[in-house]
């Protein structure tokens, strides 16, 4: 009897234990979904996993935003390039007067010496980097999700034949903290644009110092026009400049003379260029400075005229007006012409040293009529004498103290 | 014998407790069964709305990335985005072409739609609204963000917000 009533506590012991283990089983069920993380902090179950997938994707989000950056970047980075004459920080070539303050000189004049500064292929290059680098920053200083670094790439330009590729390899990478770990990805791009600009700017360059070498081989000459008050126009007529760069429709060039040099400043718009996102031009500036070493060119003598007022008669020696725009003084030459008995003359040919003409030395005070210059023949103050027939040369000092060393054109026999 | 008949008495009793005890571990097996289950779908549920937030952002990025043909140029739709920032002539094209792209996006429930918007920062100033589904009533659901560089601009950006709008607030 005993054993029996023991016997029904078996199931009931059994019951109670299955129900512990199960509240026990549930309970651990309900905690799995609440597990703990590194630092003993409650998480829900897959919580670290799906933070894990939010980082790639935040990770990936900067990633597009460095894309993205990249593209407008190339394009205004050029801008900025064009603007100032590709470079980025040249002390030597910076502009250094008022009148030119928006172009950076490629030929510059500094303490009276030429200083160049054409651009090399890996000046531009170079210079192009710093601009993009420098426009890169600009973009993701106001990124707001992640740190991404500064002035972090080193560029890679490949030009093919319709393309250019560029190729931005990061130096350092994006870290995205994600509480106890730090995800890291390199934010390299590559861009590919239709303006090739390396081979576009070397062009430039070229073209540059063929029109400097052809607008100083014309102020050389001087302008071929008598009444022209600034050969420099002359030398820099656009149509004529228009045909030197090829294929470039809108042109400017703005010359500026100083009285001691020449100042090209040049607005060139490029149509090849084509900006997918804006519709702004892309205008490249620069200027080119050379000192004034042309002498004037040649100075022909006309003749003589005499002029007779209330009874006294007065000669006048004449010449044309020279061609350059910045003559200074004219220097009057002339040697002496006699007969030879039995025919001929000494000199029997035109001198052609100067050193073997007399200078006058007196202040030659000269007056423009029209085309032509005319000096009063002062016989007083001169070894000139009435009657006698002289070889006359004319040397022209322009306002750089630019002369002729010796003749250049033939003198000309006057008898006075 | 007579100790075999007070055996049987004993087997009654016995009998009846453990029917109590069968039908007491029945009536605790499906009490438990029903709370297994419900505590796994909590979980289950908590996953699968929040993996599906993720596949959000990667839509976002798709949306982003599809190739549009503008004024003859190729770009994607984040240029498309920048252009009509500048230019309002944009406007037509960007609606049509971003509600071709959220048009295609898979859709959890009958009455819910892909939404999207951008607003310039950091003023936080809504440049663009652009709808799939208007219903009054509804939920947010499924929200991501993007940001994007505005051209032209060093100081301003742009953030877009994706959303799928539902009228069912157990669609996630």
């Amino acid at each position: 009897m005993k054993k029996n009533k023991k016997a029904i506590f078996y199931p009931i012991t059994i019951l109670i234990f299955t129900i512990f283990i199960l509240i026990v089983a549930l309970t651990s069920v309900i905690n799995r979904t609440n597990v703990k993380d590194e630092g003993g902090n409650k998480i829900k179950l897959g919580e670290q996993q799906i933070e894990l997938i939010k980082t790639y994707q935040k990770g990936e989000t900067a990633l597009f935003y460095v894309d993205q950056s990249a593209k407008y970047s190339v394009y205004e980075a050029l801008y900025s390039f064009a603007k100032n004459g590709t470079y980025f920080n040249t002390p030597m070539c910076s502009p250094n007067s008022e009148n030119d303050v928006a172009y950076i000189m490629w030929e510059n004049i500094i303490q009276d010496k030429d200083i160049l500064c054409y651009p090399t292929e890996r000046d531009i290059a170079i210079n192009f980097a710093l601009f993009l680098n420098n426009q890169l920053d600009r973009y993701f200083e106001v990124y707001p999700s992640a740190i991404i670094p500064k002035n972090n790439y080193d560029f890679n330009f490949k030009e093919t034949e319709n393309n250019l590729e560029i190729l931005g390899i990061a130096t350092q990478n994006i870290i995205i903290s994600t509480g106890n770990s730090d995800y890291s990805l390199k934010p390299s791009f590559k861009i590919e644009t239709s303006y090739r600009f390396i081979s576009k700017f070397n062009e430039y360059v070229k073209k540059s110092q063929e029109i400097r070498d052809n607008m100083q081989d014309c102020l050389r000459e001087g302008s071929g026009t008598a009444d022209d008050d600034k050969d420099l126009v002359t030398c820099s007529d656009i149509n004529k400049l228009k045909k030197e760069i090829e294929g470039i429709e809108n042109y400017q060039v703005i010359p500026i003379a100083f009285p001691k040099n020449y100042t090209l400043l040049f607005d060139i718009e490029d149509p090849s260029f084509n900006n997918p996102y804006s519709d702004e031009k892309l205008t490249i500036k620069y200027g080119i400075r050379f000192l004034d070493k042309f002498p004037p060119p040649p100075t022909e003598v006309s003749g003589v005229e005499e002029r007779t007022v209330e009874g006294k008669t007065t000669t006048y020696l004449t010449w044309y007006k020279n061609h350059a725009s910045d003559v200074e003084s004219y220097d009057i030459y002339h040697i002496d012409i006699t007969d030879k008995l039995g025919g001929g003359e000494i000199p029997e040919k035109p001198p052609t040293d100067i050193n073997k003409m007399t200078k006058i030395e007196i202040p030659i005070e000269t007056k423009l009529i029209g085309n032509e210059v005319e000096w009063q023949i002062d016989y007083e103050n001169t070894a000139l004498k009435k009657g006698q027939k002289y070889y006359f040369y004319i040397r022209v000092k322009d306002n750089a103290n630019n002369f002729v060393k010796n003749i250049d054109i033939e003198p000309v026999k006057i008898t006075i | 014998m007579f100790k075999i008949t007070k055996n049987k008495q004993g087997f009654i009793a016995s009998s009846i407790v453990l029917l109590v005890c069968f039908i007491t571990f029945c009536i605790v097996g499906f009490i438990f069964y029903i709370l297994f289950g419900f505590a796994g779908k909590l979980s289950v549920y908590d996953i699968s709305s929040q993996s599906e937030s993720l596949n959000s952002n990667s839509l976002l990025l798709t949306y982003l990335r599809t190739p549009v043909e503008v004024n003859g140029n190729k770009m994607d739709m984040a240029d498309l985005i920048n252009l009509y920032y500048h230019d309002n002539k944009y406007k037509d094209i960007l609606i049509g072409e971003t509600e071709k792209v959220l048009n295609s996006f898979e859709k959890p429930a009958a009455v819910s739609g892909w939404n999207l918007h951008v607003y310039l920062m950091p003023e936080d100033e809504t440049i663009i609204k652009i709808k799939t589904l208007e219903i009054l009533g509804w939920y947010e659901k499924r929200t991501t963000f993007a940001y994007l560089p505005l051209s032209g601009s060093s100081e301003k950006y742009l953030k877009l917000k994706l959303y799928l709008e539902c009228q069912d607030v157990s669609c996630y």
